[in-house]
C-alpha cells in the first residue's frame, strides 16, 4: 500500500516491526501487561512513524523513486543503530501472554500460536473491511489510483499520505509485538522479517492483498516442509530459489496486475 | 493575461493545442504555481492554496481525459465528490444523488460497477457528476466532449445550460469551437499564453478572426 500510495519501497518497514517489540517491551516494563503494550507500542511507532513521513518522505515524493529508496535505507539504518544505543544489542525475550497448549491433529499446539493464527486472520479481515467499507479506506484507494485528482476534489491529500504511512507503522509495530514470544528480540530482526516480507508481496503480486495472503500460505509450508531436510541457511536459499523461479516465469507474481511495478 | 467569470455564465477558452489552455486551468486549481500574478475566486487569491482548498472554496474541476478512478465504483467516485463539503450529513448525500441521477440517469444503473468498466461517455458524465456532488460554484472543465459521440455531447451541452441556469459559472476548454460557442455566453481566443481575442459568444461565431485563429 505504501508503495502504491507513496511510490517509496519502505526499506525501513522492518525496523518499525522491531520498534514495535522494543517499544511493547518499554511498555511490559512499566504497565506489566502485554495487552496494554499492545495497544500502546502500535501508537508510539505511529507516531514515529506520522513524524518520520513528514520530516523526510514528504521532501522526496516529487523526485525520482530511487530517492526514497535510498532514505528509506537510510532510515533503517538509523533506526537498528538508535535502538542498540537505547536497548543495547543483546537478545531479550517477551512472555508470552497466553500460556499451555492445546492437542490439535495428533500433535500438541501452543496457545499463543492459537492465538496468533486467531489474531492475524482478525487482523486480515479489519484490514480487509477498512479498504471496502469505511470512507478513509476508499480514500486511500483513491489516492493510489490518482492522488493529484483526489487533491484536487477537496481531500488533504498530504494529510492522507502521513496517517497511511502511520497506519503502516502501527501495523508493523503490531506484527513486531505480537511475534516478540515467539521469536528473540534485537536490533537486527528487522532485517530477517523485511526479506521475507518482499518475498511474500512480490510473489503475491504488487497491489494484491489476496495475493499475499495465498503467498505468505506459501512461503510459510514450504519453510516449514524445506526445514525437516536442510539446515536454516539451506531453507533461506530454497525460499529465494522459489522467488526467482516465481519470477522469471509470472514477474507480475500470483495476482498482480501487469505494470504495477512501473 | 487577464480574464473573468461571473456566476451563471459559461466562458469558452479557445485555442489550438499547447497554447496554454489546459496550463491555465491547473494553475487556477492550484496544480501548477504562476511565477506572478493573481487568480480571484470570491476574493481569495487562489494561487496561495492548495487544489484541495480550492476544492473546498467551491471550485470543480472536469479534467481532460476524465480521470475518474478506475477501480471504485461509480458510488465511490460520487461519494468522493463529497470530500469538498463541509456538511456531509445523509440528506445532503440524498439530495445531490438525486441530483446527479435526474441529470444522469444511466449512471444510477451503474452505480456499483467499477468506473473502468463504464463507456466513455458515461466516464465523462461521473466525471461531471462528482463535481456536481461537491456543489461547486465554478466548474473548469477540460475537454469534456472529446472524443465522444453525438448524443453524449448533446446532453453534455444540455448539462452546461442546465448548469447556467443553476447560477453555476463554468469555463470551458473546447477543441471543438462550434460546441463551445453554441453553449457559452463569452469566450476568449488563447495564442501562445496570451488572450488575443475575447468577445460574445455570436460575436466569434461570426468574427474572420476566429476563422483565422482558429481554422473554423
Amino acid at each position: 500500500m505504501i508503495f502504491g500510495l507513496l511510490g517509496v519501497m519502505n526499506f525501513a518497514h522492518g525496523e518499525l516491526y522491531m520498534l514495535g517489540a522494543y517499544a511493547g517491551i518499554a511498555v511490559i516494563g512499566v504497565t506489566h501487561s502485554f495487552w496494554v503494550a499492545l495497544i500502546a507500542a502500535p501508537l508510539l511507532v505511529a507516531a514515529l512513524g506520522a513524524v518520520t513521513e513528514v520530516a523526510t518522505l514528504r521532501p522526496l515524493y516529487r523526485r525520482e523513486p530511487l530517492y526514497g529508496l535510498i532514505l528509506t535505507f537510510g532510515l533503517a539504518l538509523v533506526f537498528r543503530e538508535g535502538a542498540r544505543q537505547i536497548w543495547g544489542g543483546d537478545m531479550r525475550r517477551v512472555l508470552p501472554p497466553v500460556t499451555g497448549s492445546t492437542p490439535l491433529l495428533g500433535m500438541t499446539y501452543p496457545n499463543y500460536r492459537l492465538f496468533l493464527l486467531g489474531a492475524s486472520s482478525a487482523l486480515l479481515l479489519l484490514i480487509w473491511l477498512f479498504f471496502t467499507r469505511t470512507r478513509a479506506g476508499v480514500l486511500v484507494r483513491a489516492a493510489v489510483q490518482d492522488a493529484e485528482m483526489l487533491d484536487g476534489l477537496g481531500v488533504n491529500v498530504p494529510r492522507l499520505f502521513t496517517l497511511t504511512f502511520a497506519g503502516s507503522a502501527a501495523l508493523a509495530a503490531l506484527a513486531g509485538l505480537l511475534l516478540a514470544p515467539v521469536f528473540t528480540v534485537y536490533p537486527q530482526m528487522g532485517v530477517e522479517m523485511i526479506l521475507l516480507a518482499f518475498i511474500v508481496v512480490i510473489l503475491g503480486g504488487m497491489g494484491s492483498m489476496g495475493g499475499s495472503v495465498v503467498a505468505a500460505l506459501v512461503i510459510g509450508t514450504a519453510q516449514s516442509l524445506f526445514s525437516l531436510w536442510m539446515n536454516p541457511q539451506r531453507v533461506a536459499i530454497a525460499i529465494f530459489a522459489i522467488m526467482i523461479v516465481v519470477l522469471i516465469v509470472r514477474p507480475r507474481g500470483f495476482f498482480g496486475r501487469e505494470g504495477v511495478l512501473e | 493575461m487577464s480574464l473573468e467569470i461571473r456566476s451563471g455564465e459559461a466562458v469558452a477558452l479557445l485555442g489550438k493545442n499547447g497554447m496554454g489552455k489546459t496550463t491555465l486551468m491547473k494553475t487556477a486549481m492550484g496544480f501548477l504555481k504562476p511565477w506572478r500574478g493573481a487568480i480571484e475566486f470570491d476574493g481569495h487569491d487562489l494561487t496561495r492554496l492548495t487544489p484541495h482548498e480550492i476544492a473546498r472554496l467551491g471550485i470543480g474541476f472536469v479534467p481532460e481525459s476524465r480521470r475518474i478512478f478506475p477501480g471504485l465504483t461509480v458510488r465511490e467516485n460520487l461519494e468522493l465528490g463529497l470530500s469538498a463539503v463541509r456538511d456531509r450529513s445523509t440528506a445532503l448525500r440524498r439530495r445531490r444523488f438525486e441530483d446527479v441521477f435526474h441529470h444522469f440517469p444511466r449512471l444510477s444503473e451503474r452505480l456499483d460497477q467499477p468506473g473502468k468498466t463504464l463507456s466513455g461517455g458515461e466516464q465523462q458524465m461521473l466525471a461531471i457528476a462528482r463535481v456536481m456532488m461537491a456543489g461547486a460554484r465554478l466548474i473548469l472543465m477540460d475537454e469534456p466532449t472529446q472524443g465522444l459521440a453525438p448524443a453524449v455531447i448533446r446532453l453534455i451541452r444540455g448539462m452546461i445550460t442546465e448548469l447556467k441556469r443553476l447560477g453555476v459559472a463554468v469555463l470551458l476548454v473546447e477543441q471543438n469551437a462550434r460546441v463551445a460557442l453554441g453553449v457559452c455566453d463569452r469566450g476568449y481566443i488563447m495564442e501562445k499564453g496570451l488572450i488575443v481575442f475575447a468577445a460574445s459568444a455570436t460575436e466569434l461565431r461570426e468574427s474572420p478572426v476566429t476563422r483565422e485563429k482558429l481554422g473554423v
